[in-house]
């Protein structure tokens, strides 16, 4: 394998050494700027109770373009689509290099505590977000029970 | 030194080392230039940003490459530093750098032994300082002088089988300990590979010589910068030519063609702030090597993102 920049490796390091509370990020065996990610589902949201796995990878060019980031499991959320993509402006155009792989997944963690129905990913999720959320959620958490519990 | 002054020297040094970072590569900042809104980056990093977005990364002010000036001043802080920091971690931290280091060696041949390697860090000045401050950009870092050739070795020795590769990563940054006598690191004032353990003397000497040298007559750039082209709007014969001229590469389709100018021109610029640019055939090679490497990564095996 090619050889990482110092960056990556500092990311890392500080990741695995200090992990942020609620999400585990740990690099591939094989391929250094692939992550295996978890996300606790945070406390008061629809999705509290689920582990929910991702995928976290560092294109060649990082950090000057943002990580590609997915949700593996499958999840109920306005901003997700169901192939697990983001909508997450610091992810496409609000990308920094002054950003990291820290920024991102604390990001995400927020999205799911704050679902944002205006900026849709997932057109029909939204729509019921908007129109009766109290059935959103209930959809939502019981996805969540579906697809994020003792896997 | 102990107790509270000990923490406020360390405390201190800690803001010092992460204001010399660079925020995009996290190394200590290699040629450094400002912003016009008095942000810092690395020539060569702050140039390829901009080739992005034209936006400070830091506080995204409109930026463009006309913008950065160079940051001599800022330079010489770090050589400084570098030498410093290197001289007292060996005063303090010999004792315990060295037996860490012997753990960690052994270790490299445990099935694991990526976990193992997180929780027997290298107490280095760095990471004894990190302790206190929570800040994205005060990575333990290391304490060899950094350049570009050196940054690949240290990553990839001392493995010697590919399966280990990745646990070498991680592996303790003063790996000299090892065999101290054939170890070399990068002198950060003259590039020359030299002895770590003549690395202090070495060192000192070469500070003496650049205190002494008489000062070209004003900052005056041996090499001007290469224009901006707008590549989109180049014919690939034209692009092949303005390759040949440069001494490069003419095969490959035409984003590979594009990406191998834009990538010289972008590291071209860059070596025009430095005080003694390489010579064009050592751009070129780097251009080279970098473009070797990321064919490489763009394969990933096991990715299946996007
Ligand atoms: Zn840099
Ligand atoms: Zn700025
Ligand atoms: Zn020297």
């Amino acid at each position: 394998m090619a050889a990482l920049p110092r960056r990556i490796i500092k990311e890392t390091q500080r990741l695995m050494q200090e992990p942020v509370p609620g999400i585990s990020a740990v690099p591939d065996d094989t391929n250094a700027r692939y992550f295996h990610v978890i996300v606790t589902g945070p406390e008061d949201s629809p999705f509290e109770g689920g582990l929910f796995k991702l995928e976290l990878f560092l294109p060649e060019d990082y950090p000057m373009s943002a990580p590609k980031v997915r949700f593996i499991t499958k999840i109920y959320h306005p901003n997700i689509d169901r192939l697990g993509r983001i909508c997450l402006d610091i992810l496409k155009d609000k990308w920094s290099p002054a950003l990291q792989i820290r920024t991102v997944l604390l990001s995400i963690q927020a999205l799911l505590s704050a679902p944002n129905p205006d900026d849709p990913l997932a057109n029909d999720v939204a729509e019921l977000w908007k129109v009766n959320e109290s059935e959103a959620i209930r959809n939502a958490k019981e996805w969540t029970r579906r697809y994020a519990m003792d896997n | 030194m102990k107790g509270a002054l000990n923490s406020i020297f360390i405390y201190s040094l800690q803001h010092i080392d992460k204001l010399l970072q660079c925020g995009i590569c996290y190394e200590y900042m290699n040629t450094s230039v400002i912003t016009s809104c008095s942000h810092n980056y690395c020539s060569l990093c702050i140039r390829k940003y901009l080739h992005y977005k034209t936006q400070c990364p830091t506080c995204f002010e409109e930026t463009f490459e006309k913008d950065l000036r160079k940051n001599n001043l800022l330079d010489e802080i770090i050589i400084h530093y570098l030498n410093f920091k290197d001289k007292s971690e060996k005063k303090f931290y010999q004792k315990e750098i060295l037996t860490v280091e012997n753990r960690n060696f052994e270790n490299v041949h445990s099935p694991n032994n990526f976990e193992c390697k997180k929780k027997q860090n290298v107490p280095d000045t760095n990471e004894i300082l990190d302790k206190n401050l929570e800040s994205p950009m005060s990575m333990a870092s290391n304490t060899t002088p950094r350049g570009q050739k050196n940054d690949q070795q240290n990553i990839s020795t001392p493995s010697t089988s590919t399966e280990l590769r990745i646990p070498s990563m991680f592996t303790p940054k003063r790996k000299g300990f090892q065999n101290e006598e054939n170890e070399l690191v990068e002198c950060p004032v003259c590039k020359v590979d030299v002895p770590q353990n003549n690395i202090n003397k070495h060192l000192d000497d070469c500070l003496k010589r650049e205190n002494t040298k008489v000062q070209p007559k004003k900052c005056e750039p041996k090499r001007k910068p290469l224009p901006k082209l707008v590549l989109s709007l180049m014919k690939d014969n034209i692009i092949r030519k303005k390759l040949k001229e440069f001494g490069l590469l003419t095969q490959g389709d035409r984003k590979t063609l594009e990406t191998r100018l834009q990538r010289y021109i972008i590291l071209y610029n860059a070596e025009c702030d430095k005080i003694n640019p390489r010579s064009i055939s050592e751009l070129i090679k780097q251009c080279e090597e970098e473009e070797n490497l990321e064919r490489k990564i763009q394969k990933p095996s096991n990715v299946n993102i996007l």
